[in-house]
């Protein structure tokens, strides 16, 4: 009973509320840009904890509006690993990661009065300069080339953004894979410019092994507060459905910050 | 009392200076449509500090309202106003101008580059 009450108490709290703007996602992507000539500086740490270990991954990375329809970037990640797998030696190591560069062009947008809809075409490519750990997202030494479309909506009640695309691995006959994120965003507070902020995320994120026939199917509940120009945010994201036998995923825990200069 | 009388003279002559620098400037006004977040607003301001001598900003994610004032002297034309919001990445509806003399001038067109959706009209 007391259960329901606190359900009934943060529900009503959402809908008192849901009349405020919230920001970007934190494990997904948007398609709008900010204004030509904003640098983003921004870290997102990604505590991994699988069956075959644990891995920490701290990205540096660096945005750069070339104007409003254009982003670059790159990101710099640097890996701690530990393989804890059952009946071997526990082996850690501190590496860079795969360096990723990203590129993303807005070619469709649909303004009206406090809300937003646009679509973005995105790539990232992943150059193998970490380790070949095989651990996907995290390190694999492999050159990988993304390539996908960010559908994004954003109102001054809520937010949703969905990103469609396909990775090719050419040198692995099981990381290729189709991916598909869909989050949706909630504010807390009533919106107030300069920012001021405390939103909920609700994200989604679905990787298909096409090659492999593996799935893996994963939700993240995210924070994150944002004042003026700094944002700061953590998520937990658990696997619903993971069909794979090695590398399973137990638990992911990312906090981050970012900067607009 | 020769320094009451200096001080007396130099305050006023402030209040005038500020008075002619508050005349001085022109009130823009635009309604700007796709500000979904306040980020959106961010990148906006941003954009808009590009005029250098802009001041007193404001922007109500709500209606989408966004008000600056710029020196009369550089008055902004209409089409430089709503092409900036453009170049923001976001729509500008209406662009208005209150002139520091009392004249008024708006824009009404969502697409700053086409010409037959622009209607220009100064009062």
């Amino acid at each position: 009973m007391k259960i329901r009450i606190w359900l009934l108490v943060i529900a009503s709290f959402y809908i008192q509320n849901s009349l405020v703007a919230q920001g970007p996602p934190i494990t997904g992507d948007k398609a709008i840009m900010l204004a030509q000539g904003n640098v983003v500086l921004k870290t997102l740490t990604e505590f991994r904890k699988t069956d075959a270990g644990n891995f920490l991954k701290i990205p540096i990375m660096g945005h750069y509006i070339l104007n409003n329809k254009m982003l670059v970037g790159v990101h710099l990640p640097f890996v701690n690993s530990t393989f804890t797998e059952i009946g071997k030696e526990e082996f850690s190591s501190f590496d860079l990661g795969d360096i990723e560069l990203l590129g993303k062009y807005q070619f469709y947008r649909k303004d009206q009065m406090g809300k937003t809809f646009r679509v973005a075409a995105k790539t990232l490519q992943t150059l193998p300069t970490g380790k070949s750990y095989g651990i996907d997202g995290i390190q694999t030494k492999l050159y990988q080339s993304y390539i996908g479309i960010i559908a994004g909506y954003e109102s001054i009640k809520y937010g949703i953004s969905n990103e469609l695309g396909y990775n090719i691995v050419p040198n692995s006959k099981v990381l290729g894979e189709l991916r598909y994120k869909l989050g949706f965003g909630l504010p807390l507070l009533k919106q107030v410019y300069p920012v001021k902020q405390i939103n909920l995320f609700f994200e989604y994120d679905s990787h298909w092994f096409i090659q492999a026939d593996q799935y893996l199917l994963q939700y993240a509940q995210g924070i994150q507060y944002a004042i003026k120009r700094l944002t700061m945010e953590a998520a937990v994201q658990l696997p619903l459905i993971q069909t794979q036998k090695v590398n399973r995923r137990e638990v992911s825990v990312y906090i981050g910050s970012r900067y607009v200069f | 009392m020769k320094n009451i009388m200096f001080i007396l003279l130099a305050l006023s002559l402030g209040f005038t200076a500020n008075a002619q620098t508050k005349k001085d400037r022109d009130n823009y006004e635009i309604q700007v449509d796709g500000l979904g977040c306040a980020f959106c607003a961010f990148g906006l301001e941003k954009r808009f500090k590009e005029f250098k001598r802009i001041k007193n900003i404001e922007i109500d994610l709500e209606t989408g309202i966004f008000t600056f004032t710029y020196p009369a002297t550089e008055p902004l034309t209409l089409e430089q106003v709503s092409n900036q919001v453009e170049n923001a990445g976001y729509t500008a509806v209406t662009t208005k101008i209150s002139r520091w003399d009392g004249k008024e001038e708006s824009l009404v067109g969502k697409k700053p580059d086409v010409e037959e959706e622009l209607e220009v009209i100064e009062n």
